[in-house]
């Protein structure tokens, strides 16, 4: 389930107007995903400390974003954290989507290698100038403030784009990349939980997937039964 | 090779569009000055890559040239912030210069490799194209007046345009690098500078208009003949026609789900550092893909579409206005005139009106698109309900589906009230706290915005998911068909 929870962990960069209150959530998700899938490849693994910190960020920023309620001005020390903030999302994104070609090759999972070779130009491109475009003096190095609020319009837009494809790849490796872990944890889902609902959620589900499955395999059947017709005919 | 069965449809094929493909020369003919190139050269890049695509799905040799056009047109998207960024935050010139012209000259390295393949792909393309079929004027002389220019010439000229365009651009800013005078480093911009500037402009311009000239005449050549459709067709062999008819069919109908995908991100508010700011993603471009979305799934379903086009038209028109009223009044009052006051402002009044007349409309075209989407589940997955083969797992099947749909549109419906409800609450239900006794100090809570955001999280998620089983659904009913 890595890439499942790596999926809604990273959705939460999508919260660029005020992320302030989803970015400890979204470090902590990242590095649960991350963590679950550093025996995979190494990338995971540096990912995983990447998130790591961004969790402590994620309590600096939340701590400043309700510091205002206790009366204490923090909005000078917030400006700082954008920079550093930014450059983390930058770097943990070029690390996920990097284990994720890694993985994508071994396993032959074409669709997702597709995604990765879309996305991952754009991203080292485009989250790395906009953490470089973060730092304060690099804003007060642009002369004229009409030319700063058009460059930051396009920065954000390209991050919300590149953020986009990032989660449709992460998507991808979820559908298409089935991990050894999976496995284990079907293995673990025969156990019968404490709680009744669970398990009448949970065999509910299972009967849902084995009328699934014997539903395609049904259709699978008749259509090569049709296309025998057809050949016979020919 | 040549198929010789013409009877069997392809699926949906778009045409070739010469007014594209005409517009796209037009804005590939000028050399850009310095940042500004007023002619989007990645726009044609894109159109042209499009209009191969097409043509590659039936003659697969004009997939490399549509790879090269993409990465293109790619390259000239990222050169744009990249080179704004870098002439923008040049002060004074210094060390600004230098960065400039190494990544005007990096840029213009890629652009002649990749402008090269993409060329000689291209004219590789058409020529084998018209050598194989009765497209013959791929490979006729064109006219220029009383006399005639070669297809081979035409590819040369194309050849020597996309190298010397690259370098007529990059070569002024290789003038203004910084150069020592002595043991003081002075920035010197070179007093040639101009002049190659006006010269390379002139050279490119002339150059471009010819090239251009020349291109449209071979373009028009090829329209007149009006062979070049007949011709990708007949160029594919009976199998290559079944696939190709099965494949443009899934990839037809996989693309409307990617837009009813990506139309669910567009949902999401995008402000500059804080919830009380501009939008930059306005929901008149959620309209605009609704629209899109809505024609698309009239022509693949059975259902009228006209309720979910007019619906999503309101929405969009709706959507405009309000993002102008909301606009004007963060221009003229802003949000931190609404905290700590018990009488709220008139401007802002209109801005709420408008915002639950945008919120229904949505709901509107929302309930509209989901009734479509309805009878794209029963006419586009698993058996059709009136065949005699249709089973009672079947059913069930497309009853799950159904309450996807439903429950998406739910979704739906909940991220748009949350929407409206975040613009009610800046003013009616804030989370105020004056916990300084200062009056000029009222710190406020975004609690709705992030509210909101959770709702359009939820609404995104499902659709995702949605639309994915649905595109495995639709493949599994028209591959091999």
């Amino acid at each position: 389930m890595g890439f499942g929870i790596l999926f809604f962990g990273y959705f939460l960069f999508l919260n660029l107007t005020s992320p302030a209150y989803t970015d400890l959530l979204a470090g902590l998700i990242l590095l649960l995903a991350l963590y679950k899938l550093t025996p995979v490849n190494k990338f995971f693994r540096m990912g995983a400390v990447g998130a790591g910190i961004f969790s402590a960020f994620g309590i600096f920023e939340l701590f400043c974003e309700f510091a205002d309620v206790f009366g204490l001005d923090m909005s000078e020390a917030v400006s700082y954290i954008y920079a550093p903030r930014s450059l983390l999302v930058a770097v943990i994104s070029i690390l996920i989507l990097t284990g994720i070609e890694d993985v994508a090759r071994e396993v032959g999972a074409d669709a997702t290698l597709g995604r990765v070779r879309l996305s991952k130009p754009i991203t080292y491109t485009v989250l790395p100038l906009h953490a470089i475009l973060e730092f304060p003096s690099v804003g007060s190095l642009i002369p004229s403030a009409y030319a700063l609020a058009i460059i930051s319009l396009v920065a954000e837009l390209a991050v919300f784009v590149v953020i986009i494809l990032n989660i449709l790849t992460i998507y991808s490796a979820y559908m298409h990349i089935c991990m050894p872990e999976d496995v284990d944890n079907d293995a673990d889902a025969d156990k019968p939980s404490r709680f009744g609902i669970v398990n009448k959620f949970r065999q509910r589900q299972a009967e849902k997937q084995q009328e699934y499955a014997e539903y395609k395999l049904g259709r699978m059947k008749a259509k090569s039964e049709k296309q025998k017709k057809k050949g016979k005919r020919k | 090779m040549r198929g010789q069965n013409n009877s069997q449809p392809l699926g949906s094929v778009r045409p070739i569009s010469y007014a594209r493909i005409t517009l796209s020369l037009i804005l590939l003919f000028n050399i850009p000055f310095g940042v500004l190139d007023l002619l989007f050269d990645f726009v044609a890049y894109f159109i042209l890559a499009s209009q191969l695509k097409e043509a590659a799905r039936r003659a697969t040799y004009f997939a490399e040239a549509t790879d090269a056009l993409r990465k293109l047109a790619l390259l000239n998207l990222l050169k744009l912030p990249i080179l704004i960024f870098i002439s923008a935050s040049r002060g004074g010139g210094s060390y600004g210069y230098d960065i400039y012209a190494v990544l005007s000259l990096g840029f213009g390295v890629f652009d002649v490799i990749w402008g090269v393949s993409a060329v000689r792909y291209i004219f590789d393309g058409l020529f084998r194209l018209g050598e194989r079929t009765d497209a013959s004027a791929l490979i006729s002389p064109i006219r220029l007046g009383s006399s005639e220019m070669s297809t081979d010439t035409l590819k040369v000229l194309t050849l020597i345009f996309a190298v010397a365009k690259p370098i007529l651009a990059a070569l002024p800013d290789m003038f203004r690098l910084t150069s020592t005078n002595g043991y003081v480093s002075a920035i010197v911009v070179s007093p040639y500078y101009i002049y190659v500037l006006i010269i390379a402009q002139l050279l490119g311009t002339a150059f471009g208009i010819f090239w251009l000239v020349c291109m449209v005449k071979y373009v028009k050549a090829i329209k007149k003949e009006g062979q070049i459709e007949h011709s990708l067709e007949v160029i594919l062999t009976d199998s290559d026609r079944k696939k190709f008819a099965s494949d443009s069919k899934i990839a037809n109908l996989k693309s409307i789900l990617t837009a009813l995908a990506i139309s669910s991100f567009l949902l999401i508010d995008l402000k500059f550092s804080g919830n009380d700011n501009i939008n930059l993603l306005p929901d008149l471009i959620h309209g605009i893909f609704l629209i899109y979305i809505a024609v698309r799934l009239g022509r693949v379903c059975s259902a009228r579409a006209v309720g979910a086009i007019i619906s999503s038209s309101v929405y969009t028109a709706l959507a405009l206005v309000y993002y102008i009223f909301e606009t004007r009044f963060l221009y003229y009052e802003g949000y931190d005139s609404l905290v700590g006051l018990d009488v709220y402002s008139p401007e802002y009044t209109a801005v709420e009106i408008l915002s639950v007349v945008e919120c229904v409309s949505l709901i509107v075209a929302l309930v509209f698109i989901y009734r479509m989407l309805h009878g794209f589940i029963f006419e586009h997955t698993g058996t059709s309900p009136l065949d005699v083969g249709y089973s009672a797992q079947e059913k069930r099947y497309h009853t799950t589906l159904t309450r996807f749909n439903l429950a998406s549109l739910t979704l739906g419906v909940v991220a748009a009230v949350a929407k409206c409800v975040d613009v009610f609450s800046k003013a009616h239900f804030k989370l105020e706290f004056n916990l300084t006794a200062s009056s000029a100090f009222i710190p406020v809570i975004e609690w709705m915005g992030l509210a909101a955001f959770i709702c359009y999280a939820a609404y995104i998620a499902l659709t995702l998911y949605y639309t994915s089983v649905m595109k495995d659904e639709v493949e599994m009913k028209y591959k091999d068909e």
